[in-house]
């Protein structure tokens, strides 16, 4: 990716309506996050968990909102959109998890494969915004990354326990959820518009403020697959996933 | 790695790894087509160049080995660094560094106790002189890969009745660690021994030190060495050859040591021989679990950089045998071979893109 790294003042119109949509996608993602959080709570019998739960939320709410002030510095309306298609269908996907009473599938959802998505994002923007635009995202980037050690922990005794069934169940979540986030990534789209840019889709524009769909996309699988590595799932399986995933 | 709660089933630990990368494109399409499965179409090249340079270095198959059909197997992983083929044409980055390091990350996860480096990886490596953690030891594979290209040469030679020491044997390569190697064996063994590499003051200090076994000439420049050649090793890793074999003898023998393997490419007559040189074969199997992986037209081979690690783990010798920069001597040659044959390995019969050849067939 370029860097692009200009003054505020200096973007174009059309670089500040590609900083909208990609704002757009964090706010929301944060919100859902949130909404997240919060379902997951009833999973867990200890209050010490139901707290943690909850400051997750209250944590995925604080980023949105900080989000949505780098928005309005940069002059722009970011669209907040929880129907949004995509984001519905991880939604979705997640809640029938949490009625199924299974915290182990939330935590694979929230903390491993939309935090790869939100952490590789972040970063890649963080590089080319500029001053205050990066420091938002970098500093968000920084934080989805610290509380996804403690998740990783739980996966690792829970795949320690029984490796099949834990990759079993690892399979088909991805072919759920991972599907439809390398979607909102790939060339082409199931969905008319992603509800969540102003105009036409972001991907063909990202190049103006230095970001290309092919390397957010790249960058976070690379996450999603190392930190499959880190709970100790076996390579040659999660590279099996990632390669049919939609490109 | 593995589960240790009753019922479940843990999976082996591999006891060696072999850290490796593909050597072209439509390597790196075979294995990502058949992960996607028959269902989804075959990924273009340019979408492969999309994905796989994000591929962090992973396990992509697994294996077993064994010194005999019935022997108990010992359990191996291949470790691919997704290093593209691009990325080989080019001045190493750190990104590719990187690569390697991770790669061998990746066998100090699985709990491999010994890692051979294959193609451009012990190369890499060797610059970097990356630290391993205290249970993993890192070998080139280049001891085995030196003896198997000298046993090969033999070979060719025997099948195709023709005396070494009526020969001209040019190393191309030479001085490279398996390059070297070769040369350090074969010296006093043929007519004359030819080396060529591009760096002229270590050529000349290789040379010094074999031409008191017998004739030695030099050159930096291939072509000036292969018209006088009758039989080619080449030991050069380069995507393409920067040299025309035709300018050798037409009936000559050629080896094609180097990574990738591509000799072919090189001469429009097929009457030279050329042969995969650096191939080795278990006699008690060498079974894939995955079938991702690519395969050579004679069963359980593979080549010896890979193999190396195998032959160490059956030895039960988990140590850096080979540790590169031009130290393999032919008694470390001879000792890798004995430890090598006894664990059931021996020279694959020759073949080359086309098969094996009919002359091993007849034989």
């Amino acid at each position: 990716m370029d860097e692009i790294c200009v003054a505020a003042g200096e973007l174009s119109d059309q670089q500040r309506a590609v900083f909208a949509d990609v704002l757009s996608q964090a706010i929301t993602g944060e919100l859902i996050g949130m909404a997240n959080y919060a379902a997951m709570v009833r999973l867990y019998p200890h209050q010490d968990d139901q707290r943690d739960m909850l400051l997750a939320a209250a944590s995925e709410l604080g980023h949105s909102e900080r989000f949505r002030r780098a928005a309005r510095e940069l002059g722009v309306t970011p669209i907040v959109n929880l129907e949004a298609p995509y984001w519905l269908r991880i939604r979705t996907s997640l809640l029938r998890h949490v009625d199924a009473n299974d915290p182990i599938a939330c935590l694979l959802i929230q903390e491993v494969m939309l935090e790869s998505f939100a952490y590789s994002m972040y970063h890649a923007v963080a590089d080319v915004a500029h001053d205050r635009l990066a420091t938002v995202f970098r500093a968000i980037g920084d934080e989805e990354d610290a509380h996804g050690d403690h998740a990783v922990e739980v996966l690792k005794r829970e795949l320690a326990a029984d490796r099949e069934a834990f990759e079993h169940k690892l399979e088909q979540l991805h072919d759920e959820v991972m599907t439809t986030l390398a979607e909102m990534l790939a060339t082409k789209d199931s969905v008319e518009h992603c509800g969540l840019c102003h105009g036409e889709c972001v991907k063909g524009a990202l190049q103006l403020v230095g970001l290309d769909r092919a390397t957010l996309r790249g960058l976070a699988l690379n996450r999603y697959l190392r930190t499959l590595d880190r709970i100790g799932v076996r390579g040659e399986l999660s590279l099996s996933w990632v390669a049919r995933l939609p490109v | 790695m593995g589960g240790t709660v009753a019922g479940v089933t843990p999976l082996p630990t591999p006891i060696f790894a072999a850290i490796g990368h593909q050597e072209s494109w439509s390597q790196i399409a075979s294995i990502v087509d058949k992960m996607r499965g028959p269902a989804q179409p075959a990924l273009t090249e340019a979408q492969l160049r999309e994905i796989v340079p994000w591929i962090p270095p992973r396990t992509v198959g697994r294996f077993t080995v064994a010194a005999a059909p019935n022997a108990s197997p010992l359990h191996g992983v291949y470790i691919d660094t997704f290093i593209t083929p691009d990325e080989l044409a080019l001045r190493p980055t750190r990104r590719v560094l990187d690569k390697v390091r991770d790669g061998i990350r990746a066998a100090e996860r699985e709990g491999a106790r010994v890692a051979a480096l294959g193609g451009f990886t012990s190369i890499l490596a060797e610059a970097m002189a990356i630290p391993c953690d205290g249970n993993l030891a890192l070998t080139t594979g280049n001891t085995l890969t030196a003896a198997l290209i000298v046993h090969g040469v033999e070979r060719a030679a025997s099948l195709l009745d023709r005396s070494l020491d009526a020969e001209d044997l040019l190393i191309i390569g030479a001085t490279g660690d398996v390059g070297s190697a070769c040369a350090r064996c074969f010296a006093g063994r043929t007519r004359r021994l030819l080396l060529a590499a591009r760096g002229e003051e270590r050529l000349e200090r290789e040379a010094a030190r074999l031409r008191s076994f017998g004739a030695v000439e030099t050159s930096t420049e291939v072509s000036e060495l292969l018209r006088q050649a009758s039989i080619v090793i080449a030991v050069t890793s380069a995507p393409a050859p920067a040299f025309a074999l035709d300018e050798c003898a037409p009936d000559a023998i050629v080896c094609d040591a180097g990574y990738p393997k591509n000799m072919q490419m090189a001469t429009s007559h097929s009457s030279r021989r050329i042969f995969w040189g650096g191939m080795g074969r278990l006699a008690g199997g060498l079974v894939r679990n995955d079938g991702v992986q690519y395969s050579f037209p004679v069963a359980h081979s593979a080549h010896g950089c890979m193999l190396e690690g195998a032959v160490l783990a059956m030895a039960g010798r988990f140590e850096a045998f080979s540790t590169g920069r031009g130290r393999i001597t032919p008694d470390r040659v001879q000792e890798m071979w004995l430890l090598a044959t006894a664990c059931g390995m021996s020279l694959a019969p020759l073949f080359d893109r086309a098969g094996v050849w009919p002359e091993e067939l007849a034989s």
